[in-house]
């Protein structure tokens, strides 16, 4: 028995090294990528690590490098598209929590007519792809005066990501077992009161789980905010990052560095929410 | 539907009436801003779009919008390029989304279990679907560049070969390796999804399996495997929608080669480049209605994700 | 064109610039005007445009307040990368909105975009003097219109590495096309370049422009004037230029790379002193080249005309022009940020500031002699052989057939197909777009 399971705590630990290596490899590439020199980037044969490691881009994006902070500066348009791709994302993200979670419960705990038939609607949206949208999207938008809005954004996107929370919420409240909600409802509790209370605390690592997948679900929109976010005060580091492609030459650099400091945002957001996962308590599972 | 209150409250017909009329109530208030969004950012133009595929809206053309038929459907599918990138598409859905739920089902469950460093490590899993797609555009090529590349000058130095591949010149290879990097950006959802499954599962019935003195292997298959179906079909068919829509690797790796081709990609040339939105909506709803069938195969297997 | 251009009296071009400027002065809205062409008149003082530019020609905030100061007119500037503007552009049309007052227009676009029901006839917004100056009209015109108005002068233009020449034991840049490959065999036997020609055959817009440039630079035409493809016959240009570029995949001339590299990643190899002749070079890569950061062959490298049969061949320009959609509100300013744009001042400082050579030939031709611009005579001297690819302006299906041609030109490149059946699909889908 102790000896399988140290085999199974090997593979265990295996499959963890392996997905690193295999997540942060690339992720590596791009860390050199930042501080190489152009002409070490396009080497032939391929400069591993640069000889004169140079900070140049880091220098470029951030305020208090050589590049100034002014308006107009690279390092302003990096700086207010990291904000922007922020403040949408964790807009978007609190906005389809609470009504994944309204609407999953309602799907799966109420029993209203009609239900089956609309859940199914909500979740068959998954399968659109955003190319097939765009262009009516576009029309409601404009006849809505939202083209450029922040708010605008942010509802394009719960539509795009809302049906897959609602899809898990769903599942996770099928999993909550039916008893103590029942009790809280039988002591006189409402039924938001007994969502709130008894179901919510009990699906704690599917919602950070849901945290995480919404927010960089919308850390990553591009041809949403490319089209319905034109001006530069609202434009997200996804497309911002893009402009750095040059006609005759790309600073690779650049973009590798914008790159990874876009990254640190959800990067944290993921550690904030990975507290909530909690541990077996038995080591039951493989 | 054990879990249904409205079958096993208690109470007379009165009470189960009023039950009734409360949940209705409730149903659709909790379920209205979802319904509302969805219906007006998502239903709505879907129609619209529908429409469009029916209608003459060839920019270079000066389509007028006039109805036209199934023309636009019959004129993509008569497209020998529309047959070859459904082939493409069906490999890169096959090689994708089983690399992605054998790999995803791994790591999250070397996950679900406590060690030191565990929160670093999920905080880094998830990284590649941060990486803006500009930037992961510059690694990959950065990578497979025959050239310049990391990957032939890796292969040359531990002497697995001598000269430079030129990857994407076979259509096999390019498929494979184009699904690979898909994979490397789509495989922190599955992950994410299964181990939300795995952490929804009560924690109780292992410990009671384990007084009944199963062994890992069987409480994986015997309790794990069955009560994770309905993440599993969720994780499946968010990968097969994502594969479906595969696009950017393609564009970025392969440009628009023939033998690379996905449908998305036909979907953004005939849409974006050539400017017909009638033909590129038809070619996009018959994707949609490919993946649709796939999905609904799924769920449909895998029980219990669906009322 | 731009050869009498420069060689016609500079009085009489002062005299016509003089009117026009008058003209101008009073509103613009006089001149010669082809039956709908519009007229534009003076902006309102206070008045907001939004210029839609790609990045790289990102005009700096100090240019467009002495703009603002001049006109009145307050310039919103948006960039975005070049694919994605066309994305946008197509979009916000088909759900009938424009996207800017003023957006960039690509020469490869005249046929797409170049309908009155999309962008302004730009005919009457700047002088006939101005427009007889001005290079690349016939790229942007369509219907008998000018559609856009040039304001980078993009075009080919022969880049060669003096070292690797001499280490080959060749003196002087190829001439013609015959000593192009002559010198290609002897760099590569002798070992200066083991790839010695840089090439884009990836399934990508620059495999396309290649192609044509090197279809021009053996003196042919792609199109004949009522559109016919003129690429099938066997002696035809199109035909040996992509016969040409599958022999250099084959003899190893360019690296296995072409296949997949952009016209970026290609010119990298050039860069990184790994080729020794890039034929797609353009004005602007001579400093490049020599900035060190950025380069392994810093004094190495200088520009050459391109080789043709006999002598200097024809080359291709890709300028970038700027069109007013036909949905803009604010046409009147729009039509005075164009003219500022023409300025002979204004062209000066863009090609110092922001690196676009100018589209008046009157600017080019004076920072070539303020020796403004690096390699700038044999720049200039190619500019005389631009050649435009559609003589009478490209076809509504151009961005179509353009694709096909390029996945059909890297099928070439990697022997899925042969040269005759790749022409063949070719010129199948060019008459098959042409028919309607």
């Amino acid at each position: 028995m102790t000896r399988r399971l140290s085999v199974l705590g090997l593979l265990r630990a295996a499959v963890i090294v392996g997905a690193l290596l295999w997540t942060l490899g690339p992720i590596l590439v791009a860390a050199v990528t930042s501080v190489s020199t152009q002409s070490e980037i396009t080497a032939s044969p391929a400069v591993w690590f640069p000889h004169h490691p140079t900070l140049r881009a880091y220098r470029a994006l951030l305020p208090t490098g050589a590049g100034g902070g002014g308006a107009g500066s690279e390092a302003h348009q990096f700086g207010s598209a990291m904000l922007t791709s922020l403040v949408v994302s964790l807009e978007t993200t609190a906005v389809t929590l609470v009504l994944s979670i309204l609407a999953g419960y309602a799907f799966a705990r109420l029993d209203f007519r009609g239900r089956k038939v609309v859940f199914v609607a909500v979740v068959s949206t998954l399968v659109l792809p955003v190319f097939a949208l765009v262009v009516p999207l576009f029309r409601i938008m404009a006849t809505l005066q939202l083209i450029n809005t922040n708010p605008g954004l942010v509802l394009i996107y719960v539509s795009a990501i809302a049906p897959l929370g609602v899809w898990m919420f769903y599942s996770y409240v099928k999993d909550v077992p039916v008893g103590p909600q029942e009790a809280a409802l039988v002591d006189g509790c409402t039924r938001f009161q007994a969502l709130v209370k008894i179901v919510l605390p009990q699906m704690r690592p599917g919602i950070a789980a849901l945290t995480t997948i919404v927010f960089l679900a919308s850390w990553s929109q591009f041809l949403i905010p490319l089209l319905f976010a034109q001006s530069p005060s609202l434009k997200p580091v996804t497309v911002l990052i893009t402009e750095f492609v040059g006609k005759y030459n790309t600073d690779y650099a650049l973009i590798a560095a914008a790159g990874l400091i876009a990254l640190l945002p959800p990067a944290l957001l993921a550690l904030s929410q990975s507290r909530q996962i909690r541990g077996m308590l038995s080591g039951g599972d493989l | 539907m054990v879990g249904d209150p409205g079958k096993n409250g208690g109470g007379g017909r009165r009470v189960r009436r009023r039950r009734l009329r409360e949940q209705t109530t409730l149903g659709w208030a909790f379920s209205s801003p979802v319904l509302l969004i969805i219906g007006v950012l998502v239903l709505y133009p879907l129609i619209r779009g529908l429409l469009m595929s029916f209608q003459s809206l060839d920019l270079s053309s000066g389509g007028d919008g006039s109805f036209v038929g199934l023309r636009n459907y019959s004129a993509v599918l008569r497209d020998p390029q529309t047959e070859a990138a459904a082939l493409h598409t069906l490999g890169y859905v096959g090689c994708a989304v089983v690399i992605e739920i054998v790999a995803g089902l791994m790591v999250a469950l070397a996950l679900n279990r406590p060690f030191r460093g565990r929160g670093l490590v999920f905080a880094a899993l998830i990284l590649p679907w941060a990486l803006p797609r500009v930037v992961s555009g510059v690694l990959w090529s950065r990578i497979f560049n025959p050239d310049s590349g990391l990957l032939n000058s890796a292969l040359i130095q531990l002497h697995l070969t001598h000269t430079n591949h030129a990857w994407f010149d076979n259509p096999y290879a390019a498929i494979f390796l184009i699904s690979l990097v898909h994979v490397w950006g789509v495989l922190p959802l599955t992950t994410l999804i299964l181990l939300a499954g795995l952490q929804g599962i009560p924690a109780n019935i292992y410990a009671a399996a384990e007084l009944d003195g199963a062994g890992a292997v069987r409480q994986f298959r015997t309790m794990t495997l069955p009560l994770l179906r309905p993440a599993l079909g969720i994780a499946l068919t968010t990968g097969t929608i994502a594969a479906f829509a595969i696009f950017d690797e393609i564009y970025v790796l392969a440009g628009s080669a023939y033998s690379t081709r996905s449908v998305m990609t036909q979907v953004y040339l005939t849409t974006f480049s050539g400017g017909d939105f009638g033909q590129g909506s038809a070619l996009a709803y018959l994707l949609t209605l490919a993946t649709a069938v796939f999905g609904i195969a799924y769920v449909r297997r895998l029980g219990r994700a669906a009322p | 064109m731009s050869k009498s251009l420069t060689k016609r009296n500079p009085l009489t071009v002062a005299a016509v610039a003089a009117t026009a400027l008058l003209a101008a002065a009073c509103g613009g809205t006089s001149t010669t005007a082809s039956t709908a062409a519009p007229t534009f008149g003076a902006p309102a003082k206070g008045e907001q445009i939004t210029v839609v530019l790609p990045s790289y020609a990102k005009i700096p905030a100090d240019m467009l307040t002495q703009f603002e100061q001049q006109s009145g007119v307050k310039v919103t500037l948006s960039l975005d990368s070049w694919d994605n503007i066309r994305t946008r552009i197509v979009t916000a049309n088909a759900a009938g909105q424009a996207i800017g007052d003023v957006t960039e227009f690509d020469w490869s676009w005249t046929g797409q975009f170049g309908s009155p029901t999309l962008y302004t006839p730009l005919d009457n917004a700047i002088s006939p003097a101005m427009t007889a100056d001005l290079q690349n009209t016939k790229t942007f015109s369509k219907g008998g219109h000018m559609m856009a108005v040039c304001y980078s002068n993009d075009a080919r233009i022969g880049m060669y590495n003096k070292t690797k020449f001499a280490a080959a034991g060749i003196t002087a840049p190829p001439a013609t096309f015959d000593e192009l490959t002559a010198d290609l065999a002897k760099l590569k036997v002798s070992g200066a370049s083991v790839n010695p020609l840089t090439l884009t055959a990836s399934a990508t817009e620059g495999a396309t422009t290649e192609w044509y440039l090197l279809s021009m630079m053996m003196g042919g035409n792609l199109f004949d004037a009522a559109l016919r493809p003129q690429f099938s016959d066997p002696a035809s240009a199109g035909y040996k230029a992509l016969a040409f570029e599958v022999e250099a995949m084959r003899k190893g001339w360019a690296s296995p790379s072409a296949t997949t590299a952009n016209d970026q990643e290609a010119d990298a190899l050039f860069l990184g002193g790994r080729s020794a002749v890039q034929l797609a070079g353009h004005p602007g890569e001579s400093q490049t080249a020599n900035d060190p950061t950025q380069s392994k062959v810093a004094g190495q490298t200088a520009y050459f005309l391109e080789p043709g049969t006999a002598g200097p061949g024809k080359t291709f320009g890709l300028p970038e022009g700027l069109g007013i959609p036909a949905r803009s509100t604010h046409k009147a300013a729009a039509a005075a940020f164009i003219r500022w744009i023409l300025q002979p001042e204004v062209q000066a400082e863009l090609l110092s500031k922001v690196g676009l050579l100018p589209c008046r030939a009157s600017a080019v031709h004076a920072l070539v002699a303020g020796g403004k611009i690096a390699g700038g005579p044999v720049i200039e001297q190619q500019l005389a052989h631009l050649t435009p690819l559609f003589p009478n302006g490209a076809p509504t299906w151009y961005a179509k057939f353009s694709t096909d041609a390029s996945a059909l030109i890297n099928s070439a490149a990697k022997g899925e197909m042969t040269v005759a059946q790749a022409i063949a699909k070719m010129s199948d889908r060019a008459r098959q777009l042409g028919n309607g």
